[in-house]
């Protein structure tokens, strides 16, 4: 298993009216070819910061002030703008929530796909036959007749599948997929899921999916990263975290989601509300809403307690008998 | 006479849609021919994409637009009067929440005035200290501190907006209230305190709810009845397990397993949901059916009664009932048409 990117103690700010937030803080993991790393997390978690982070693509209020992506092993956060120009959307694929956003109402598909094979200097006879073919392996229809067609003639499934051809023309080794099938419906979210599996599996490309939802992991996903207030709180292969979560939030979080064959009256549930970025609680970030919190927990960060080498928590009382 | 507490009979809506400046009109059908009643205190749910005319349903039962066909009666009378307006008592007894408590809420007006609103336009309570004393009560009922009244709906976080809404919902003291996709803007911890809080409030004033998401799990966990809706149809209409224990539709079959988390269940559609403005002929769901042969493509099915109050608008009831039985057995089935 090769190690396609390394995050190293990621840490993030963000600077706003109300003052200086920190969205990322000491986020550390990493992405192995082949395989797919969920970020897991409520909104304001910090899951999207990280990936911009990454990205090298954060708003202009925001700074990475800390740690390593080792991407290759070269350090990301170290290059500058045009140096990261030649590893976006070459090496690195991005895929947006709303691919209404992502792509441009004003030019054609044809055009915006294209834009992939700009750098090989093609013919654009050659272009266009690339085009059809990247069209092709994510499913579009008649990829030949739809090269002319604007954004709008497209449903969402339909653009979300350009998006990845946009992504995928440039055969990168990774791929970041930013809540990749929020806005679509439940029927067409697994078409667009199986489609980046099939292609990841295709290309052998590493692959970090955001997502909220914990249905998509347990299916698609091999490791998982559950983030909290800015913070990864546990760490793992889904299979192993699922089946026996340690950390309280991420207990919670895993009973939290109502199923269809469960005939419960109530649901199990994390009281309260997560923490405001610009007022963290001392200690335990979850602290305030924990059943299991000490003294302990309140005043100090817990340290990462390693179970195996590929699985971690951030809990005082983890692996404690409840 | 027992008639359920809300009687929904051959609810049709059309909406004209001009085709540019030269183009005409087309007939958009947003919903087709909708029956069903919910009995007091007791919750349906209306599940399916987007598209799928979940919406217009909710705003033609709240009489926020009129219906092109069919009746509506909720406690006994009619919703429209004989002028065709709604009657100001069920506007009082029906109350909304909506999807967006970002938006629902006017960002000028403090909580304390979004809730008390209802009770003064409806003449409930006079005086500004029976009024407080109210807002006090209701946000209390759904769990927020007494000084929220004071603040405004951009000092508060999605979850507890939406607190907001149900408190203003409550207001009027209602015996109906339509929730539209109300958890679907929320995270995952937070959909559980409104999904439990909805539940609490049903029990303690016997309330009868219309619950409409696209998120079948969302929907087991609250109704007692489930209709499946596509292109504005029913496709399924039953009490809640057998809708999903013995599901004879295939639409609700794939709706189910994308809602499971077991992947040996998984089942892909091909396709998107079709222009309601070109809906398909014969079955509207042939488009995409993995069991769709010619008579499906032709002939559109009758609603019909599969089972004790349960019904299926399906040619193939029983092939999907044998899917669903091998599946049980073998515990793995695959369904996609290749």
């Amino acid at each position: 298993m090769t190690e396609l990117l390394k995050v190293e103690h990621l840490t993030t700010w963000l600077a706003t009216r109300e003052g200086v937030l920190n969205a990322v803080d000491d986020v550390s993991f990493s992405v192995h070819a082949g395989r797919t790393m969920a970020l897991v997390g409520e909104s304001g978690s910090g899951k999207s910061m990280t990936c911009l982070s990454i990205m090298g693509l954060l708003p202009e209020n925001g700074k990475s002030g800390g740690g390593r992506v080792l991407f290759e092993g070269e350090d990301l956060l170290a290059k500058n703008e045009h140096e990261m120009q030649q590893i976006r959307g070459v090496n690195i694929g991005m895929i947006l929530q709303d691919p209404m956003t992502a792509l441009n109402p004003l030019f054609t598909i044809g055009n915006q796909v294209g834009e992939a094979f700009y750098r090989e200097r093609l013919s654009r006879a050659e272009r266009q036959t690339r085009c059809i073919e990247v069209l092709r392996e994510v499913g579009i229809p008649a990829p030949e007749e739809r090269l002319s067609a604007y954004p709008h003639q497209f449903s969402g499934g339909m653009r979300q599948r350009v998006a990845i051809a946009m992504n995928i023309a440039s055969r990168p080794k990774l791929l970041i997929a930013d809540e990749p099938t929020t806005a679509l419906d439940v029927t067409v979210q697994l078409q667009i899921l199986e489609l980046l599996r099939k292609i990841q599996r295709q290309l052998g490309m590493g692959m970090i999916l955001v997502t909220h939802d914990l249905h998509v992991v347990s299916q698609f996903c091999d490791d998982v990263a559950i983030m909290y207030a800015g913070r990864i709180v546990e760490a793992g292969p889904v299979d192993k975290v699922f089946k026996a979560p340690s950390h309280p939030y991420t207990k919670g979080l895993l009973a939290a989601v109502p199923t269809i064959d469960a005939t419960v009256h109530r649901l199990p549930l994390v009281k309260g509300n997560p923490p405001s970025m610009l007022q963290m609680p001392d200690g335990c970030r979850f602290a305030p809403r924990c059943d299991m919190a000490t003294d302990q927990c309140r005043a100090e960060y817990p340290a990462w307690l390693h179970f195996d080498e590929d699985r971690r928590v951030a809990c005082w009382r983890a692996g404690e008998e409840e | 006479m027992n008639e359920p507490f809300v009687v929904v009979n051959g609810l049709k809506k059309n909406y004209k849609i001009r085709l540019g400046m030269f183009g005409g009109t087309a007939n958009l059908q947003a919903v087709d021919d909708l029956s069903f009643e919910i009995e007091e205190g007791k919750t349906f749910g209306l599940v399916g994409e987007s598209g799928s005319g979940k919406t217009t349903t909710a705003r033609l039962i709240l009489g926020a637009e009129p219906a092109t066909e069919g009746t509506v009666r909720i406690g006994g009378q009619p919703l429209n009067n004989a002028k065709g307006r709604v009657d100001i008592s069920l506007r009082r007894i029906v109350q909304p929440v909506f999807q967006d408590p970002y938006t629902s809420l006017s960002p000028r007006m403090r909580i304390g005035r979004i809730i008390d609103e209802p009770i003064r336009i409806h003449g409930l309570l006079h005086g500004e200290k029976e009024l407080s004393h109210r807002v006090s009560e209701l946000l209390e009922m759904v769990g927020l501190p007494q000084e929220t009244a004071k603040r405004f709906p951009n000092e508060l976080s999605g979850g507890q907006r939406q607190r907001v809404a149900i408190a203003r919902a409550l207001a009027p003291n209602p015996r109906f209230i339509v929730l539209d996709e109300p958890v679907s803007a929320l995270d995952v911890s937070i959909q559980a305190q409104i999904l439990n809080l909805l539940k609490d409030l049903q029990e303690q004033f016997k309330l009868t709810y219309l619950l409409i998401s696209h998120d079948l799990s969302v929907v087991s966990f609250m109704s007692d009845r489930i209709g499946v809706l596509y292109l504005g149809r029913f496709m399924e209409l039953g009490p809640k397990s057998q809708v999903l224990g013995e599901c004879t539709h295939p639409y609700t079959l794939i709706l189910r397993s994308a809602a499971a988390p077991d992947e040996s269940t998984m089942m892909a559609v091909s396709g998107e949901i079709p222009s309601p403005l070109s809906p398909p002929s014969g079955c509207p769901f042939n488009t995409r059916c993995p069991l769709a042969d010619e008579r499906c493509r032709t002939e559109r099915p009758r609603f019909k009664e599969v089972g004790s109050n349960h019904w299926s608008a399906c040619h193939k009831t029983d092939a999907v009932r044998d899917m669903l039985q091998s599946d049980s057995e073998a515990n793995s089935y695959s369904l996609n048409n290749n």
